[in-house]
C-alpha cells in the first residue's frame, strides 16, 4: 500500500473492519492495544478488509503479532469463524458481566440529585460542587481503561457477590490491581446498609486496600446488593492512608495476601506467575 | 456511501456502544490565526493521554470495475493517509476544540483539557483512515 511517510503509524481499515474490531475486542483499551501492536505489521497488509486473520492471531494466539507474517491467513480466518460461532454465548455473557463496570461508567455522568443528604459529614470536604465536578471524568476514564478481560472478570465476581449477598445483611469485597499499575480498584457489595454507612464502609475498605497493596491510589465502587436501581457510590482516594490497627485487621480479613492472576477474554481467571514481576499485583 | 454518511454511521456506532462514547470526540476544530478552522480530523479517540486520529473517506456511489476500483482505492488510501498525517500534525501542535456525547455535549479543549487527557499532546499515538467499501471481501491494491 502506498502511503506518505509518517513517524506516527497510519492504519488503513475499512469501516467494516473497524466495526468488527470494536465488536469483538469489546473495550476502548483493547482497541488501543490492538492498534499499537498492529503498527509492527502494517506493511504486511496489502489492502483493506483483511483484518480477520490479524484479529484471530491477536485473540487466539499471542495478543501480539510476532510470528503473524508466516501464518496461514486463510486458516486463521477459518479459526476465527469457528471460534466466534462456538463462543457466541460466551461473548454475550462477557458483555453482560462487563456491564457491572460499564454501567458505573455510564451512570457517572449523572449525580444523585440530593447527594448531600446521605454523604457522611466527615467526607463532605472531599465532595465536588455539582457545577464544578471533574473527578467523575477521571473515574470514568480509570474504569474504562480496563481491558475487556478485566472488566468481565470483575463483573463475574461482582455478579456472584450480589447474588450471594442479596437480603443477607452482609457485605463482600474484592480488590483488583493491574500489574505495574498504581491504582487498586475496590468493588464492594452491601446488603441492608444505609447509603451513608455504605460510603463510610467503602472508605475503610479503600484504606485497607491501599495498605495491603502498598500503593497511593485507589478507586472504590459500592453496589447495593438488594436494589439494582439504587445507584452506585464511588470514592477516589489519592495519597497514603492513615493506617491504624483496624486498617491492618480489615486488610487481613478482607483481602488476604495479593495473588497474581491472568484472565481469558471472557473474564475467567487462573493463577499466573510472571517471570519479571513481583507477586503483589493482580491481573 | 459518501463521506458524510460514513462518518455519521461511525459516530452512531460509537454512540450506541456507551462504554466507548465518552472517548470519541467529533466536530474537531483547530485554532489558527485566532480563528476556529474546521476538521483537522474527523474523529479523535482519546484514552488516558493517548489519541487516535481518525480520517474517514467515502465512496462516490458509482460501481467500479475491479481494475478501476483498485486504482480508486490506491488514491483514497493515499489521500486518507495524508489527511490523517495532517490531522496528527495539527492536533499535536495547534490548540483545538472537539465535542462528544458524554455529559451533555461537553467540549475537549487542548492544553486546558481534563486531568485524564492532560498528557495528550506529547503522546498522540496513531493515525487511522477508513475508506468504506460496500463488500466485505478482502481488497488488495
Amino acid at each position: 500500500m502506498r502511503q506518505p511517510n509518517s513517524e506516527i503509524p497510519i492504519h488503513v481499515l475499512s469501516m467494516n473492519d473497524l466495526r468488527y474490531l470494536i465488536f469483538w475486542l469489546g473495550s476502548i483499551w483493547d482497541v488501543f492495544d490492538y492498534l499499537k501492536r498492529r503498527a509492527s505489521i502494517r506493511s504486511i497488509f496489502s489492502g483493506i478488509n483483511q483484518e480477520q486473520p490479524a484479529l484471530a492471531f491477536y485473540t487466539l494466539r499471542a495478543k501480539d503479532f510476532a510470528g503473524f507474517a508466516s501464518e496461514d491467513k486463510v486458516r486463521l480466518r477459518e479459526l476465527h469463524q469457528l471460534h466466534t460461532l462456538e463462543n457466541l454465548g460466551n461473548y454475550e455473557e462477557r458483555e453482560r458481566l462487563a456491564g457491572w463496570v460499564n454501567a458505573v461508567i455510564h451512570e457517572l455522568h449523572t449525580r444523585h440529585s440530593d447527594m448531600e443528604s446521605f454523604m457522611p459529614p466527615e467526607l463532605k470536604q472531599y465532595h465536588e460542587p455539582k457545577d464544578a465536578r471533574r473527578g467523575y471524568l477521571q473515574m470514568a476514564a480509570m474504569l474504562n481503561r480496563l481491558p475487556m478481560s478485566n472488566k468481565a472478570n470483575i463483573g463475574r465476581q461482582v455478579d456472584a457477590m450480589v447474588k450471594n449477598l442479596r437480603g443477607s445483611g452482609k457485605c463482600g469485597c474484592i480488590a483488583h490491581r493491574r500489574l505495574h499499575e498504581e491504582c487498586v480498584f475496590v468493588f464492594a457489595c452491601f446488603s441492608q446498609l444505609s447509603r451513608t454507612e455504605r460510603i463510610r464502609s467503602l472508605k475503610k475498605l479503600v484504606e485497607a486496600a491501599l495498605y495491603r497493596y502498598e500503593t497511593g491510589e485507589s478507586l472504590g465502587v459500592a453496589y447495593d446488593a438488594d436494589d439494582d436501581n439504587s445507584g452506585f457510590d464511588l470514592l477516589f482516594w489519592r495519597g497514603a492512608p492513615l493506617v491504624t490497627a483496624d486498617t491492618v485487621r480489615l486488610a487481613d480479613a478482607v483481602f488476604g495476601p495479593p495473588e497474581t492472576q491472568i484472565a481469558n477474554p471472557f473474564g475467567e481467571a487462573r493463577p499466573y506467575s510472571p517471570r519479571n514481576a513481583t507477586a503483589r499485583g493482580q491481573l | 456511501m459518501d463521506r458524510g454518511r460514513a462518518l455519521e454511521k461511525l459516530i452512531g456506532e460509537f454512540g450506541c456502544r456507551f462504554f466507548m462514547k465518552d472517548f470519541v470526540w467529533w466536530d474537531v476544530k483547530y485554532i489558527s490565526g485566532g480563528k476556529l478552522k474546521q476538521h483537522p480530523a474527523d474523529l479523535l479517540l482519546v484514552l488516558d493521554g493517548e489519541c487516535v486520529v481518525v480520517s474517514v473517506k467515502g465512496t462516490d456511489g458509482e460501481t467500479k470495475a475491479p481494475d478501476r476500483l483498485k486504482l480508486w482505492l490506491e488514491g483514497k488510501v493515499w489521500d486518507g493517509s495524508k489527511s490523517a498525517k495532517t490531522g496528527i500534525q495539527r492536533v499535536r501542535k495547534l490548540p483545538f476544540e472537539a465535542r462528544n456525547f458524554g455529559g451533555g455535549n461537553q467540549k475537549l479543549r487542548s492544553r486546558r483539557a481534563y486531568t485524564h487527557m492532560r498528557d495528550l499532546f506529547g503522546r498522540v499515538h496513531a493515525g487511522a483512515v477508513f475508506p468504506h467499501r460496500v463488500s466485505n471481501e478482502a481488497a488488495e491494491f
